[in-house]
């Protein structure tokens, strides 16, 4: 078992060092197990999938969340402020929720995904997902034709 | 105008077979008529863990197997008052969790056919900012059907994506979990001047604003000018077996799915005339269906009972059933019992019907063999019954004397039946649809879409109480006949009919 610090490090692939309240860390289903199984002898938890730019933003998100005291308004202006991200940095903050298993911060994003896509015509879908086209226009015409209703 | 699968498959071979029978989702045994159980649990499982609140939106999908998932029956007083019935009903339905987490879909599968289909042609995705297949589908799997045929154009890997059985199978599991119901459809019938509108809107917008979002749709079968009356036989995955009465009394069946609106007509079923004295009269419009799948054998199934009289005098009934995967009719042992003039309902590949003389007969879509049940000793004081589907169990309303009614369930299926009596609904009690107070048919549908739909009553009062508020001022506008039924979204369309 680990030693009762107040404080545990998260170690990014790039060596960047995180330090978290316990009381924090130990919310992360993830985090307790590892807590659990690391050897005694450090504090120090690697983070082998997740680079310091992406656990930034997720160890912010974390203490926002766990914050005391603060409202529902004031969560969702932080979310607000926190999803203004490129589509890439959405997706390397879901794959760190995703390996850190939180499903919380997961839906989040994959909400924030829903959103910008809700009511986008296909050209923007494709920018979104970074796809090209590869329909001819008559094979388009052919698949949209099928189900012509949803388009109105 | 029919077999609409089957044109864009033949133009898109690649995509899907046609035939391909696991095209069709194919859930858990239990799935009722409506298939609830699944929501009902999802619902009580919401209403008894408010603690977290974001998390718990959506099921838990990472660790499926575990039951402790289900939050203990005793942390619920705190939250909604509920009577101790109702407790008991939630603790059944939560004992039920092996099965019911069973069906949550297990998306981190890696032989998923969905994924690797998608994996397979990703010569066609820029290297860009390249969403991962997993992240797109979990995207995909939240957003209504209208949205994904839609997306079927984005490119090919998107189309065979969508189109997969896999796909579509979680999809729709993935639906039917959501809490807010948000892809839900609720279907009314609505008459205006003599012919037949369906009309759906999704069950959060009628909890909040049912005549901006309501569409009506046509019907399979949907002439003008003809005063035709569909029933609903059956609806099982969002798939939806429609009865059309002609004119010569003569049924049209279809099989329907209103999200994506295809559709299939049933081939005529050919009535076995034999030489001499009995003769099926089926103009009398005494023929009785009953619509099921058989996830054993991948199989969508209706059962049609229809009447053979001698002069006048009822002999027999003749039993056809037809499978959608041989696209076919066939002749099966005749059943020696009258029915109720009601659809079959389904519990776990049976179909359910009530005798008129209160015994319950069913038919395995199996094995195609049928089964009696008497009636129990404790029914015999009430006046009518309906048979139901409440959560994965059959049920029956027992209406007693017009001021309560109570409703039983059926535990234990394969040896001897046993019924537990599940609540009891009284006229002057403080309930939402009177159900005493109306017809039988109409407090089946009522309780078919109240009941069955939201659990029950009691688990939510509030939104109950807007549901009806929405109905009935729905009503007052557009002549509302019935509430048909709710149906889950079905991504895929009908397997093509040669």
């Amino acid at each position: 078992m680990m030693s009762l610090g107040k404080l545990i490090t998260l170690k990014t692939n790039d060596n960047e060092e995180f330090k978290l309240d316990k009381t924090v860390a130990v919310k992360l289903e993830i985090i307790k197990n590892i807590v659990q199984d690391v050897d005694c002898t450090s504090n120090v938890i690697p983070l082998p999938n997740i680079d310091g730019k992406t656990m930034t933003k997720v160890v912010k998100y974390w203490k926002k969340h766990s914050e005391e005291g603060v409202t529902e308004v004031q969560l969702k202006n932080f979310d607000q402020d926190f999803l203004k991200m490129s589509h890439s940095e959405l997706h390397d903050v879901h794959l760190a929720a995703k390996y850190l298993d939180d499903n919380q911060l997961k839906e989040v994003i994959i909400q924030e995904f829903l959103d910008r896509i809700k009511g986008k015509p296909i050209e923007e879908i494709r920018e979104v997902f970074g796809i090209v086209n590869d329909y001819t226009p008559e094979e388009e015409e052919e698949v949209r034709r099928e189900n012509a209703w949803a388009f109105e | 105008m029919e077999s609409l699968g089957d044109e864009a498959a033949s133009r898109h071979p690649k995509r899907s077979n046609p035939r391909n029978p696991a095209q069709f989702p194919s859930v858990s045994s239990k799935d009722p008529v409506l298939p609830m159980a699944n929501p009902l649990v999802e619902l009580v499982t919401e209403i008894l863990s408010q603690g977290d609140e974001v998390v718990s939106r959506h099921p838990k999908r990472s660790n499926p197997e575990n039951p402790a998932h289900f939050p203990s029956v005793s942390s619920k007083d705190s939250v909604l008052p509920m009577p101790n019935l109702l407790v008991e009903f939630v603790t059944e339905i939560l004992s039920h969790g092996d099965e019911v987490v069973s069906r949550y879909p297990k998306r981190s599968n890696p032989g998923n056919p969905a994924q690797c289909s998608f994996v397979s042609s990703k010569d066609s995705v820029l290297p860009m900012p390249n969403l991962p297949v997993e992240l797109v589908t979990e995207i995909l799997f939240r957003l209504p059907v209208k949205s994904l045929l839609q997306f079927r154009s984005v490119s090919k890997s998107w189309l065979s994506l969508i189109s997969s059985p896999e796909f579509v199978k979680n999809h729709l599991l993935l639906s039917a979990s959501n809490k807010d119901y948000t892809h839900y459809g609720v279907m009314f019938k609505v008459a205006s001047s003599a012919i037949h509108v369906v009309t759906v809107c999704s069950l959060s917008s009628l909890l909040h604003h049912p005549v901006k979002e309501a569409i009506d749709l046509d019907y399979p079968g949907k002439y003008p000018k003809d005063h035709r009356y569909p029933r609903i036989v059956g609806s099982v995955n969002g798939l939806i077996c429609l009865a059309n009465s002609l004119f010569n009394g003569v049924q049209e069946l279809f099989l329907w799915n209103p999200s994506t609106r295809k559709y299939n007509r049933l081939p005529n079923y050919r009535l076995h005339r034999p030489c001499g004295h009995c003769c099926l009269q089926e103009h009398r419009g005494k023929c009785n269906f009953g619509f099921g799948y058989n996830e054993l054998q991948d199989d969508y199934k209706v059962v049609g009972i229809f009447p053979a009289y001698k002069s006048t005098q009822l002999c027999r009934f003749e039993v056809h059933i037809y499978s959608l995967r041989s696209n076919s009719w066939r002749r099966i042992n005749d059943s020696a019992w009258e029915f109720l003039h009601v659809p079959g309902k389904l519990v776990n590949r049976k179909l359910y019907w009530l005798q008129n003389r209160g015994n319950i007969s069913s038919i395995d879509l199996g094995n195609e063999k049928w089964t009696e049940i008497e009636k129990p000793f404790s029914f015999k004081e009430y006046g009518y019954f309906v048979l139901g589907v409440l959560g994965s169990d059959l049920s029956v309303l027992c209406n007693y004397k017009n001021f309560h009614a109570d409703v039983w369930i059926m535990k234990d299926y394969e040896a001897k039946a046993s019924w537990t009596k599940m609540l009891t609904i009284r006229a002057d009690n403080d309930v939402l649809v009177d159900l005493a107070s109306l017809p039988p048919r109409v407090a089946t549908g009522v309780w078919n879409i109240f009941c069955i739909l939201f659990g029950l009553s009691w688990v939510m009062p509030k939104n109950m109480r807007q549901a009806h508020l929405s109905w009935s001022l729905w009503k007052a506008d557009k002549a509302i006949k019935k509430i048909w039924l709710m149906i889950l979204p079905l991504m895929c369309g009908l397997r093509a009919i040669a």
